[in-house]
């Protein structure tokens, strides 16, 4: 549908309203935007002498307005005329009017917990929150700002758009209605030819791209997995053929992966949220991979305290910088705007000072915002006081660009045009009332240069990959790592949540259900490999899997651990220089012909004393307590007053989990902060419990084995559950065998207040043992006070050991299974990726098959 | 390709090596076809900058240029390729090569163009240069590793020194003193822990070496030298190979990066090696150099990416100098052994200037501007490196455009690195001029931690298969795997071709061990000892190869008992080292240290003198 609007008059209107108190009546802010302008035409003059030829005579009209501007009582009306005049000659740039631009209207998303909530996904947590009512429309300002609407939706709406390099197709994600799922569409630039590229369904399909290669990349929830602090569908990148054929994941990371543009030298740009060991809220920043998936590497802001998220990323042009959004955790996806420049620093700061990487920033004072406080502190939400909001950066050069912003209305959004020398115009809005549609995604609807292709170097015949390290000790924290310390190299994989349920354990986020103390994350153990004198190491690992690498002691004790996972692809060999090497540096020459660890074929990952699998506590570490410590370390014992190391299982985890956790006698680094940590800083080399097995203990020596094993769970950063699945997804912390009613009974019989007590924050010891029912601590001392009550909650507690017997509730994977929902998404899992498996079989023989086969 | 009629194996070679000696009129050993291309290599102008003076490579000329309004005033013919130009300090008279294997060097009235003199020098005379008395000439004798040094006056030749191995470049110092000259490719075995080439320093007056400055591990194709104005300091620019680690990615310059190293030429040290790419953006084949007159820029050409870096020389000294003394100057660089690999340094203190043409190998600076000569477009570029702003380029064309050969497209795809991902290397980096650089590779081709020592593109299309293992059934899959696996680009199949057109048409250099373009005595005695050795059974003539594998007891480690594929000899005294992992530093090498079994020919039972004429024939294909 075509309609065409003059918005000239609702354009002025609001220059009136909004930007008429631009120009202040002051000296200085009057010559700051004078001088922006004329530095402005100045360059549109120099640059495009034949496509910008009104100039001089905008400079004149500007130094006869400056002289009357500069008054002490400037007249509205040439305040007025100096607003015009700006608009005028800043939109005669042939780089806004040369042709219509492409934009959304919409209204902005409604608020939730993290700036990925933007979904809301059919049958997911926030499906009420979606809104419809959007339009995908341009404006031409050749033509004095006329604009056409190309498709609109009431029920529905659309979003991300991206204009193909020839200029003549746009793709898009669209979806019909609150029931429908959001899906890519392509629609030619005349606005004919609308057709759908996916339609799989229960699954979101947004954000879309178009590579060089004429092929499609986009974020989905097509592998249905959920963020580890809440309880909220996630994305992955996915690419297609232009046609929509054989969809295939080339991302992996087990939160979200978004917001994907072009590098000029054909890579993806993209942010990455993700943690490991790390705390939820700044672990979100800029990601390059390549478009088969193959070399994803950090980019930007990985370990940047503030901003807490750096998204919406796009390469300008001819430079080697980038700009970005720098907004927060729990926002919409909006902040500040950011100029970035890799090469000065690869985080907001650095030693401390802010990265002289991050060179300017809109509005201008956010730049102070960028900063780094005691790792402790969150920063990560201190982008929500940026005003106004600013996102959907696109330059246009080097030098202009345009955004969405805030008009200065509630929260609707218009087009601005922003400059490098200080001007900052609305080009167009909606409407200037608080229910007016925003405008967002606005970008030339033109040709543009094509990056070149990248030839594919994976396969995809779901092999392994293989990693090599030049040298692990080449690193910014490795201080006080002698070479010859590391004797291996451990892989373990972070394994994505699949499922969710309402009540939640308070880690440092909610982890709903339970998993452990403090982070997210279950673990795998995949096995580990050596590393040779020189430092270098070389292995084979699977495809598809999220992992992360830790660096071993002779002791099999944890020296350094990343806390940000990487994948390999079937086939791929990646090499690293060292172990978080600064990523500025080229691989130095060491002083051998070739890395010792490549002399030989890949080293093999064979798991863990067994094979690969999630780890367990109660299976693979309280045995040892069990074996040599419970006997003083218990219930009823002196020792065991000191510290408990007893097995009994409590509401969430077990006594000795909760004890070793609570008393710091283990120092792990939880859900850690953003700065990278110093080798030795955590895990077994800094935990007192290693330190006491080390040595013989009241006359017990651990065997190598039980050693092993206790070092080994630590370094993991103390895990818990093996799996995000429940069985008891309705009871305190998804996992209490013991209801609401049965709980809240207790809880008047005990006087302990079960339901405060799920976190670590409330720093509360074990409360109830349904191992040893007798022995549960919030039954102390009430046998002598009331004995009915104390014999009424004795039977709670053992029912709650009997339903542990019927049910397992997960503290070990064997006999457990999961609720009915969690048995629902799991299915949903396996069949979206048997989709998977039946379109990367396409790719390998060459057919195509598409959503809808 | 030459045909072969041979009635006897001798006749036959010669043949081969006459048909070289016609062809190889320039350095590339262009085609007849190609000599409509002008190819300007080298650049030089007038003391008062208004005349520029460009040296053709391929359109054996030196074209004259207006400076300030860029006309071609007129062209100076020449009877061969030149390979390099000088002027006097007076501005009177042009010093012109012939780059030839019987070379010389030509003294022109700079006005008239007329020729003076002429001198007889070595094999292929390259890089002359002026001493600033005007009164001593240096060229570098490439094919011959040495350097004459030339009475002007007495138009004669009064030593010659030797230096380390295909010297290319050479600049002298203010006061005459020192002559800094660049060799192409390191010297000696490529399998041990450290292969680089090196910098000569020359003391003029004593006529022999000053000293010999190793440059980092890695360090080849070495393209130009300059000193600055004050004379303290000489800037080498070459490639600086990361080739310990396996090909597997470009990112990084995970394979070559793209250098300037910094000389004191008072101490004769290496004061730092600094890269010219960005972390993200390689700068590649870094070539000519040369600082302004007043000292404040140091320019630098990138032939693989067509631009100019213009260095402020003062930051880039300042930030050397925190460095030495142990500051940490960024986050990346906390001493002075972090320089070579930080990709960063340079950041604010140098501008990438894109040129218009293609392939710029010559510089010149007069005043603030730059002139840069375009080897493959036959344009010059000169633009004001002081400029605010957007950069103006003006180009000069050398003559009227010429429609592109498949066989120049392809020279000057196997130079371009546009091609490359992120612009870090073309072809040539790897193969300078189509040949060597030295040193090992660990290419994926045939798995991983095996490396191989580079080879040669001539003959490649002649003798399938390719690589040291024949892992690749010919060179023109090998073409195209290097477009993919090293480039990590997709190109159309006609660049392909094309590169392969360029490569077929490469000729061979004759051997300087040559007399007169005859084998020498001990030659000619040798060609029989390589048929007595049984050398002549594999390698067996016109191509010295049977395109057959053997296992010649060389292969170790993961290529333990694999059998080589049997290299072609021709123009083999150009590409040490040798054998398939660059272990022999020499011919004798091979067969004193590597054939302890006689698996690689019966040399054992030669005699000292047979076994000395059997290296020299073999130098001498």
């Amino acid at each position: 549908m075509h309609r065409r609007i003059r918005t000239c008059g609702v354009l002025a209107a609001l220059g009136a309203v909004l930007l008429g108190g631009a120009v202040a009546v002051a000296d200085a802010p009057v010559h700051a935007e004078c001088a922006a302008l004329r530095a402005a035409i100045t360059d549109l003059s120099a640059s495009y002498p034949e496509q910008y030829p009104r100039g001089g005579e905008f400079l004149e009209a500007l130094s006869a307005l400056e002289a009357r501007l500069t008054a002490a009582a400037p007249a509205q009306a040439d305040i007025d005329a100096f607003t015009e005049l700006r608009r005028v000659a800043l939109t005669a740039n042939p780089l806004v009017s040369g042709h219509p631009m492409l934009f959304v209207s919409r209204h902005q998303y409604k608020p939730d917990h993290h700036n990925t909530e933007t979904m809301f996904q059919t049958g997911e947590i926030n499906t009420a929150s979606f809104e419809g009512g959007a339009a995908l429309k341009d404006i031409d300002f050749a033509r004095g700002g006329e604009v056409r609407t190309l498709l609109e939706t009431q029920a529905g709406s659309l979003r991300d758009p991206e204009v193909h390099f020839d200029g003549g197709k746009i793709v898009f994600s669209m979806r019909n209605s609150i029931d429908d799922d959001y899906h890519i569409c392509e629609i030619n630039a005349d606005a004919s030819g609308l057709r759908p590229l996916t339609s799989a369904k229960g699954v979101t399909d947004i954000d879309p791209l178009y590579l060089p290669d004429n092929s499609i990349v986009f974020s989905s929830t097509r592998e249905p997995k959920y963020c580890m602090c809440n309880r909220h569908i996630m994305c992955n990148l996915f690419r297609m053929d232009g046609d929509g054929a054989n969809i295939n994941q080339i991302g992996k990371s087990t939160l979200f992966e978004g917001q994907a543009s072009l590098l000029p030298d054909g890579r993806l740009l993209y942010y990455r949220w993700e943690y490991v060991d790390r705390n939820f809220g700044d672990a979100q920043g800029l990601w390059s991979v390549f478009p088969d998936g193959t070399g994803h590497a950090v980019y930007w802001g990985n370990n940047t305290q503030s901003p807490g998220a750096v998204i919406n990323a796009r390469a300008i042009p001819g430079t080697e910088q980038v700009i970005c959004v720098f907004g927060s955790c729990h926002d919409r996806p909006w902040g500040a705007l950011a100029i970035i420049d890799r090469r000065l620093g690869l985080d907001g700061t650095a030693g401390g000072k802010r990265s002289a990487s991050v060179l300017r920033t809109w509005p201008a004072y956010a730049i102070n915002k960028v900063r780094e406080a005691d790792q402790n502190t969150y920063l990560f939400d201190d982008f929500k006081e940026v005003m106004p909001k600013y996102e959907d950066p696109f330059p246009l050069s080097d030098k202009y660009f345009l955004c969405s912003r805030m008009i200065g209305v509630g929260e609707v959004m218009g087009i601005y045009l922003l400059d490098v020398f200080g001007n900052e115009i609305l080009l167009h809005a909606e409407g200037a009332s608080e229910t007016s549609m925003g405008c967002f995604d606005p970008m030339p609807l033109a040709p543009t240069p094509r990056p070149p292709v990248i030839p594919v170097r994976r396969d995809f015949n779901n092999g392994v990959g293989y990693f090599y390290i030049a040298d692990v000790y080449r690193g910014t924290h490795m201080q006080g790592v002698a070479r010859g310390a590391v004797k291996s190299l451990r892989v373990v994989e972070s394994p994505e949540k699949r499922f969710w349920n309402t009540a939640p354990w308070e880690g440092q986020g909610q982890e709903a259900p339970a998993m452990n103390w403090h982070d997210f994350s279950s673990k795998r153990i995949l096995g580990s490999v050596p590393v040779a004198e020189d430092g270098s190491a070389y292995f084979a690992v699977p495809s598809d899997t999220f992992v992360y690498f830790q660096l071993l002691d002779e002791k099999g004790m944890m020296i350094q651990s990343m806390r940000s996972g990487t994948i390999v692809q079937s086939g791929e060999t990646q090499g690293c220089v060292g172990c978080h090497e600064e990523r500025r540096n080229a691989a130095p020459l060491a002083g051998a012909a070739l890395p010792a660890a490549l002399r030989h074929p890949p080293d093999t990952l064979s798991g863990w004393y067994g094979p690969a699998r999630p780890f367990s506590y109660l299976r693979d570490v309280q045995p040892v307590f069990d074996r040599n410590c419970v006997g003083c370390h218990d219930y009823g014992k002196k020792a065991g007053q000191k510290l408990n190391l007893a097995g009994d299982r409590d509401l969430v985890f077990n006594t000795s989990y909760n004890e070793l956790w609570r008393k710091k006698i283990i120092t792990d680094v939880g859900a850690g902060p953003a700065q990278i940590q110093q080798a030795f800083s955590w895990g077994s080399h800094a935990s007192r419990l290693a330190e006491i097995i080390q040595q013989t203990h009241n006359g017990v020596t651990l065997s190598p084995e039980d050693f092993d094993r206790i070092v080994t769970w630590i370094d993991i950063n103390a895990p818990y559950y093996p799996d995000y699945a429940s069985s008891y997804p309705d009871n305190l912390a998804g996992r209490s065998p013991l209801d609401g009613a049965e709980m809240g009974r207790l809880t008047v019989l005990s006087g302990v207040h079960f339901a405060d007590r799920m976190g670590f924050g409330k720093d509360q010891g074990p409360q109830v043992c349904f191992d040893r029912p007798r022995l549960s601590p919030c039954l102390a001392g009430l046998k002598e006070k009331e004995q009915d009550g104390y014999w009424e909650a004795l039977a709670l507690i053992s029912k709650g050991a009997e339903n542990l017997k019927q049910q397992s509730r997960g503290d070990e994977l064997e006999g457990f299974a999961a609720c009915p929902v969690d048995q629902r998404r799991q299915q949903k899992y396996a069949e979206r990726q048997s989709v998977e498996a039946r379109n990367r079989e396409a790719v390998r023989l060459g057919t195509k098959v598409y959503d809808n086969n | 390709m030459v045909k072969q009629r041979p009635t006897s194996k001798r006749s036959a070679f010669a043949r081969l090596v006459m048909a070289g000696t016609l062809l190889a009129a320039s350095v590339c050993g262009m085609a007849s076809a190609a000599e409509a291309y002008h190819s300007p290599g080298a650049l030089v102008a007038s003391p008062d900058g208004q005349t520029l003076y460009a040296a053709e490579f391929t359109g054996n000329a030196v074209a004259v240029i207006n400076a300030a309004d860029g006309t071609v005033a007129r062209s100076i013919a020449l009877p061969d390729a030149p390979g390099g130009l000088a002027i006097s300090p007076d501005g009177k008279t042009l010093f012109v090569t012939g780059a030839a294997p019987e070379g010389c060097v030509r003294i022109l009235n700079a006005a008239t163009g007329e020729v003076q003199g002429t001198v007889a020098l070595g094999h292929t005379p390259v890089a002359p240069v002026i001493s600033p008395d005007g009164a001593t000439l240096f060229v570098c004798n490439r094919f011959n590793d040495n350097v004459s040094v030339i009475d002007v006056a007495g138009r004669s030749e009064s030593a010659r020194i030797s230096v380390a191995r295909e010297p290319v470049a050479a600049a002298v110092t203010p006061d005459g003193k020192t002559l800094v000259v660049a060799n192409l490719v390191p010297v000696g075995a490529s399998d041990g822990d450290y292969t680089a080439a090196s910098v000569s320093l020359i003391d003029t007056a004593a006529k022999n070496i000053a000293a010999t400055v190793t440059l980092p591990n890695g360090s080849s194709s070495l393209r130009g030298v300059c000193v600055s104005p004050d004379g303290k300091f000489a800037y080498v620019t070459h490639i600086l190979s990361r080739y310990q680690l396996p090909t597997t990615q470009l990112e990084r310059g995970w394979m070559n990066t793209n250098a300037v190293s910094v000389i004191d030429t008072a101490q004769k040290k290496l004061v730092n090696t600094v890269l010219l790419d960005d972390v993200d953006l390689g700068a590649a084949n870094p070539w000519a150099v040369a600082c302004t007159a007043d000292g404040k820029s140091l320019c630098v050409t990138h032939a693989g990416t067509h631009e100019i870096s213009v260095i402020d020389r003062a930051a880039l000294h300042a930030k050397l100098d925190k460095v030495a003394a142990g500051e940490r100057v960024s986050e990346v660089s906390a001493a002075a052994e972090d320089v070579p690999n930080d990709l960063s340094f340079l950041v604010g203190m140098r501008r990438r200037v894109k040129l218009a043409g293609n392939g710029p190998r010559a510089l010149v600076l007069t005043g603030n501007t730059a002139h840069a000569a375009n080897y493959f477009s036959d344009s010059i570029d000169s633009f004001d490196i002081a400029a605010d702003g957007a950069v103006k380029i003006r180009s000069i064309a050398l003559g009227k455009p010429v429609a592109e050969t498949p066989e120049r497209t392809g020279e000057k795809f196997f130079h371009d690195a546009a091609l490359c991902f992120q612009h870090w290397q073309s072809c040539s980096s790897c193969h300078p001029d189509a040949r060597v650089d030295g040193l090992n590779w660990d290419l994926l081709n045939d798995g991983i931690g095996n490396p191989k020592n580079t080879k040669s593109m001539l003959l490649v299309h002649q003798t399938p298969p390719s690589m040291s293992l024949g892992i690749r059934d010919s060179a023109e899959t090998a073409v195209r795997a290097g477009i993919k696996f090293i480039q990590f680009a997709v190109r159309p199949e006609a660049d392909a071709v094309a590169i392969d057109t360029y490569l077929k048409g490469l000729k061979p250099v004759p051997s300087p061990k040559l007399v007169k373009g005859e084998l020498s005595p001990g030659a000619k005695r040798g060609e029989a000892v390589f048929e007595k050795a049984g050398c002549v059974e594999c390698h067996v003539k016109p191509l010295f190869t049977d395109l057959k594998q053997y296992d010649i007891g060389t292969t170790k480690g993961l290529d333990k008992g694999k059998p080589v594929d049997t290299p072609t000899l021709v123009e083999v005294w150009r590409t040490a080292p040798y054998l398939h992992d660059g272990s022999a530093a020499t011919i004798a090498d091979i067969f004193k240290k590597f054939n302890p079994d006689g698996q690689h020919g019966n040399t054992a039972g030669l005699s000292a003198d047979e076994f000395s004429d059997l290296v020299d024939y073999v130098l001498s294909l």
